[in-house]
Parts: C-alpha cells; sequence; structure tokens
C-alpha cells in the first residue's frame, strides 16, 4: 500500500468509529430518524464515502497479499475504484430520495 | 557436533504447542476477516437501502431484518472489534506504549458495550 492510502486509511478509519458510532446511536439507540436536514445528508454521505474508501483499501490491501502481479493489482485497483464510485452514486442518490 | 540450542527446540514446539500464543497474529487475522465482513455488510445495506428508498414498501421488512438482535448483536461485535483493535494499531503506530494500548481497546470495548447494550434493549423492547 502506497504511503497516502496507508495515511488515508488510518484517517478514514477513526473518522468512522465516530460517524460509524454516530449513526449506530441515531439510527438504534436513540429514535429512528430519517435523513431531513441538509446537515444529516452532508453527515450520511461522509459516512457513505469513508466507508467505501475504507472497505474497499481493505479488500485491495488482502487481494493485493494474494496477487503480485502489477498488471493484475492495477486491474483490482480500477475495479474496486469503478465499484466504489457506482456505489457511491447509488446510495448517494437513496440517500437524497429518503431526505425528501 | 550439531547439537540443537534451546531456542531452534522453542521454536520448533512452538508450531505444535504454542508457548506463546501469538495474539498479534489473531489480532490481525480477526481485523482482516471483521473487515471483509464488515465491508460485505456495507455493500448489501447501501444497495438495499438505495433500493428501498425508490420503492418504500421495501423499507420495513429491511428494518425487520436490520432489528432482529441476532443480525444487530453480530454486526455491532464485529464493528466494535474492528474499532478497538483499530486504534489499538493507530496507537502502536503512534509509539503509545502496551499498557495504554490494552487500556484503550478494553475501554473503548467496554463503552461500545454499554451503547450496544442500550440499542439491543431499544431493538427488542421497542
Amino acid at each position: 500500500m502506497s504511503a497516502i492510502h496507508w495515511l488515508l486509511q488510518r484517517a478514514s478509519g477513526l473518522a468512522l468509529v465516530i460517524l460509524a458510532g454516530v449513526h449506530v446511536i441515531v439510527q438504534h439507540a436513540l429514535l429512528p430518524v430519517v435523513v431531513r436536514r441538509p446537515a444529516q445528508l452532508a453527515v450520511d454521505w461522509l459516512l457513505l464515502a469513508l466507508v467505501l474508501y475504507h472497505g474497499l483499501n481493505g479488500v485491495r490491501t488482502v487481494a493485493y497479499d494474494y496477487v503480485a502481479t502489477p498488471a493484475a493489482q492495477r486491474a483490482i485497483a480500477a475495479a474496486l475504484w469503478a465499484a466504489g464510485l457506482a456505489l457511491f452514486a447509488y446510495g448517494g442518490w437513496g440517500l437524497v430520495l429518503l431526505a425528501r | 557436533m550439531y547439537r540443537t540450542t534451546d531456542e531452534q527446540r522453542i521454536r520448533a514446539y512452538a508450531e505444535l504447542w504454542p508457548a506463546n500464543p501469538r495474539w498479534g497474529v489473531w489480532a490481525w487475522r480477526l481485523q482482516r476477516y471483521s473487515g471483509l465482513a464488515l465491508i460485505a455488510y456495507a455493500v448489501w445495506h447501501i444497495v438495499t437501502m438505495a433500493a428501498a428508498a425508490r420503492q418504500p414498501e421495501r423499507l420495513g421488512p429491511l428494518l425487520t431484518i436490520l432489528r432482529h438482535p441476532a443480525v444487530f448483536g453480530a454486526l455491532m461485535a464485529g464493528l466494535a472489534y474492528h474499532a478497538a483493535n483499530g486504534i489499538r494499531l493507530v496507537l502502536f503506530d503512534a509509539g503509545v506504549d502496551a499498557m495504554r494500548r490494552r487500556a484503550a481497546f478494553w475501554g473503548f470495548l467496554a463503552g461500545a458495550a454499554v451503547i450496544v447494550a442500550v440499542s439491543l434493549g431499544r431493538v427488542v423492547w421497542r
């Protein structure tokens, strides 16, 4: 893993401890609220983006332990980026629909 | 003459009966397995919730699954471990000593257990 991804994996992980914690508390411990305000939408988008980055970067790290060929590694990275961006678009749009 | 040193003997037997159970290796493996399970869950959660946002009648059954105590409990256990061990890992890289790392790991898990217990209570006896 390159240095920037190594750093971002830790930064996003620490941010997710807060964001995922708040998400669980808000959705279960407190009242289950559906996104209504722009600020909530922004927080949920951030959570969505960070979960996808952190999670798929983790998958990439695991995959690189089993695939050593540079070409194959580049293909895996590209596929994960495509999947991540598609999921962010699909999920992000879903959040907008839920907020209406 | 070739003689087996104590160190070699210990190393050989450690493979059969680990005198020193390598917790670090298990912490690393668990971090990996819990992480893979969590991203698989996250992708499922994103796809199904986004689909339910388009067809609101799908939201009810989905929330029933998410609020099932076994599903919710397993998810929280995985999340709590992954986060606690992640914090321990960041502290390790920051040069924090073992005692404080251990305190942070168990302290975080204790805090998470309280949140999960309250959440489970609200999920079950809503």
